[in-house]
């Protein structure tokens, strides 16, 4: 890389490293170091192809997406425990909207990547079925069926959050 | 109503930090800064193929193992709480190659379960605070996770946590399964917690309550610190006793003791402004901490004075002194160097340690210790050591380094 290119580079890291941070951290499951990880293997990635790439930011995003979801699949589960059924729930008023979000970021960090990757795209990142599809590489069918099973998901580890995650299509 | 996924993702990603070297990272093909060189780090999902192989099986053992256990007695309004282990795991688990931590240190029958580093912030021209972040351990993956919790306390067993929600108090206490990361309950409060902590037997929480945030001070001039009259620091309120299993929480009024009327004084005092309650040994009384001789005074769980009880302390800790046989003390000389332990039935010293302070036994032979870096020769240069009674024997639990500045960390020890 030329003493321009590296100039280039360096702004472009500097200006869109919080926003690439924010997405890594939402898809490791708020994991700092995984997300770091995440975010400098495709920085890196970038780098090397640095002059041929026309639109960094969305070749970086797609390979965060891609990558994160293709660890999952070669790296086995990191030793979670499938629960049959939900479990028990104190009797708490759960009211308040606060609570509410905990309680969610606890479920989506049980999440497998893949479905959790989903569910940041389409609700983070506010990209329709076909654009997910496309920065996947799967089919928009694989988009919504793994979304709704990545909500189903969610209300089952969380049953309070079934009322408010019913209406999420 | 994707409302409350979309506010959840966009609140939670903003706890995200920015590492400030990502392009130098990133060209220089480099592992992560903080990455010790040659060694698997087990969170990095992209080594977590090999970090199984390498035999990181706590991510692995203690969610299974939590299924088999089975439940406790449930009473009909309360949480059942996970069991804790049995018998609990005592091999000794090491991190020396950075600071704070990044996978769990832990030996004999204790374990670093949470720790906090800090950071000191201005409040105003007259005043700074200091304000903890909280890493709990996290075994899923045999980390610590970062977590935006004002207050964190794992209870013994290392199965469940107890934690104020709050940026630096809360009134909400929130119960977390240390193995699913789940959040079990959140109980609401009336009062402003500070501090929260687990009954010795892991089934009641001890919750002091302040008037406002007492970890603020006037800064240092010319090394002093002078206190305006006029300046506000939030003081000690009162408790919450809150029994986990039956779902009942109970408040007291407990306002802050104050510093000694008069020089010479003999009547128990304290100056500090964070003032947390505590636990005794058994969890049949509290203490209130005094920064006079002696260092605590005890309650009944109702607030009513009572005599001390026989138990042994570490001064200023609701850590006791004895050993697990009963047969040996930590002190009176806890703080080196060097530090004794003596006999419990007849007070003779039987060793001595070359390190800063006694922190805990992790069994009937070797006492988790803060050690100094090189040949002690800066006691403000130290870290986490586990040592022999007789003081022969040393094993590096952490990584030394200056107690304040970059990397500095505050462990909190927890019976596994």
């Amino acid at each position: 890389m030329d003493p321009a290119d590296e100039r280039g580079f360096r702004e472009f890291v500097s200006a869109r490293s919080p926003a690439l941070m924010r997405l890594g951290y939402l898809i490791t499951g708020g994991d700092q170091y995984a997300a770091e990880d995440l975010v400098q293997g495709a920085l890196a990635k970038l780098a090397s192809r640095w002059r041929r790439v026309e639109a960094p930011e969305a070749y970086v995003r797609q390979i965060m997406y891609r990558q994160h979801v293709s660890w999952w699949r070669t790296a086995a589960r990191r030793g979670e425990v499938v629960q049959a059924a939900p479990p028990e729930l104190p009797g708490v008023d759960r009211t308040h909207q606060s609570e509410l979000r905990m309680v969610l970021r606890s479920a989506l960090a049980r999440l497998t990547p893949r479905q959790r990757t989903m569910l940041v795209l389409r609700y983070f990142e506010d990209l329709p079925d076909h654009q997910v599809a496309r920065e996947l590489g799967c089919s928009v069918g694989t988009v919504r069926s793994t979304t709704h099973r990545s909500l189903a998901r969610l209300r089952e580890i969380a049953p309070e959050l079934a009322e408010e995650l019913e209406a999420v299509r | 109503m994707t409302r409350l996924l979309r506010d959840t993702l966009a609140e939670w990603a903003g706890e995200a930090r920015v590492p400030h070297d990502l392009a130098d990272r990133a060209l220089g093909g480099r592992r992560p800064a903080r990455a010790p060189r040659g060694r698997v780090r087990p969170w990095a999902l992209v080594a977590g193929a090999l970090a199984l192989a390498a035999g990181v099986t706590a991510a692995l053992v203690v969610p299974g193992a939590m299924d088999e256990r089975g439940a406790t007695v449930r009473p009909a309004t309360g949480l059942t709480l996970p069991e804790r282990p049995s018998p609990a795991p005592t091999d000794i688990r090491t991190y020396t190659e950075g600071r704070p931590p990044r996978t769990l240190i832990a030996a004999g029958n204790v374990a670093v379960s949470a720790y906090w580093t800090t950071a000191t912030e201005k409040v105003s021209e007259k005043l700074e605070r200091y304000r903890r972040t909280w890493w709990l351990y996290d075994p899923r993956n045999d980390g610590y996770e970062k977590t935006g919790w004002a207050w964190v306390d794992v209870a013994p067993g290392l199965q469940a946590a107890a934690a104020i929600q709050g940026d630096l108090l809360g009134r909400q206490i929130v119960i977390l399964d240390m193995a699913t990361r789940e959040v079990r309950s959140v109980i609401g409060l009336d009062h402003d917690a500070g501090s929260v902590a687990w009954s010795p037997d892991g089934t009641k929480l001890l919750v002091t309550t302040y008037s406002g945030y007492p970890d603020e001070q006037p800064p240092m001039k010319n090394n002093a610190i002078t206190y305006d009259r006029n300046t506000k620091i939030g003081n000690r309120t009162g408790y919450y006793v809150i029994d986990v299993t039956k779902g009942e929480k109970q408040y007291h009024e407990f306002p802050a003791m104050t510093s000694l009327p008069t020089p010479g004084s003999t009547e128990p005092g304290n100056g500090n402004n964070r003032q947390d309650l505590g636990w005794s040994v058994d969890g049949s009384l509290i203490w209130a901490p005094t920064d006079t001789t002696p260092d605590r005074l005890f309650y009944t769980l109702d607030g009513k004075r009572h005599d001390p009880p026989a138990d042994r302390y570490i001064p200023y800790t609701g850590t006791t002194a004895l050993s697990p046989n009963g047969k040996l003390v930590i002190g009176p000389r806890q703080s080196g160097l060097p530090t004794e332990i003596t006999d419990a039935a007849t007070g003779a010293v039987v060793g001595r340690q070359k390190v800063l302070q006694l922190l805990a036994w992790a069994d009937d032979d070797n006492v988790v210790a803060l050690g100094c870096a090189r040949e002690c020769d800066d006691e403000f240069d130290n870290g986490l050591v586990l040592v022999s009674v007789d003081g022969t024997r040393t094993t590096q639990l952490a990584a030394t380094g200056k107690s304040e500045g970059e990397g500095s960390w505050r462990w909190v020890l927890t019976p596994r």
